[in-house]
């Protein structure tokens, strides 16, 4: 099972996220409200995998991770976004997301993203 | 406002208000929009740049607002909290997020702003275009979706 650090500027996506994680036996090592506490959470933690959100204030997820990617080039992140239109998708993979989802989804959506993420 | 620009608004809404409670979801018919708008007492805003420029209003009452936060939470939610409001804040980041696809995939490509909430009684919003409404009917409540956008300037 994987240390999981989530970056979402919306509790209740924190709270969904963590307890669909937390009930496949994933361990959330970190809650994030914005980009720039993910990129510190990250450099602290070393966490398997991130879990974030690309709309965020202070730092949005495309920067946060470039940061990251930026710090460790195996750095392992799934972006999602209710604005999954094709020009985000395109420049999160292309920034080295391994996956990205679009909100809503289910639990099973999540655990699938980040079982691939993981592989 | 063109008709054509709340369409995906209620197409997301119905979508997603649907995935996301697991209830049955009907539209009602379209129709103008009082300015300023008097929403019920739970808004979220959000705004929209790009190809078209305005907002976007989502609007239900507390007794709406709370239950569908509980379903969405996928627990009871027995008043309007922090939780409460930050799932139908998410909510109308969603149903506007999904919107903004359709309307990319019709070229007309959009932006969103994180979504504001709004909680109160005899709220007014201005709105700087005439608004077109549309109540999206479920179970246990009604939620408005005003749309006020208009082309940008070339």
């Amino acid at each position: 099972m994987a240390r999981i650090l989530i970056a979402d500027d919306a509790l209740f996506m924190r709270f969904t996220i963590k307890r669909t994680l937390n009930q496949a036996g994933h361990e959330v090592v970190g809650e994030c409200e914005n980009g720039q506490m993910a990129v510190d959470a990250y450099a602290t933690v070393k966490p398997d995998l991130v879990f974030m959100d690309i709309t965020m204030p202070e730092l949005d997820g495309l920067a946060a991770l470039q940061a990251i990617r930026g710090m460790d080039d195996t750095a392992r992140v799934v972006m999602c976004s209710a604005l999954g239109h094709g020009n985000k998708v395109r420049e999160a993979l292309a920034a080295g997301a391994r996956d990205f989802i679009v909100k809503p989804f289910t639990p099973e959506q999540i655990l699938e993203a980040v079982t691939k993420a993981l592989a | 406002m063109h008709q054509a620009y709340i369409d995906p608004f209620m197409q997301a809404g119905r979508d997603v208000l649907a995935m996301v409670t697991g209830a049955p979801v009907s539209c009602g018919t379209v129709a103008p929009a009082g300015r300023p708008l008097t929403p019920e007492r739970v808004s979220i805003v959000v705004g929209v740049n790009g190809a078209l420029q305005g907002q976007v209003i989502l609007s239900m009452t507390d007794a709406t607002a709370t239950g569908i936060a509980g379903l969405m939470l996928g627990m009871d939610a027995p008043e309007f909290d922090e939780m409460a409001a930050s799932a139908v804040s998410e909510l109308g980041n969603m149903i506007s997020g999904n919107a903004a696809i359709l309307l990319g995939e019709a070229q007309l490509h959009c932006d969103l702003t994180p979504p504001t909430i709004i909680y109160g009684n005899d709220i007014h919003i201005a709105v700087r275009a005439p608004a077109l409404m549309v109540p999206l009917i479920l179970p246990l409540g009604v939620v408005e979706i005003c749309v006020s956008l208009t082309e940008a300037a070339a």
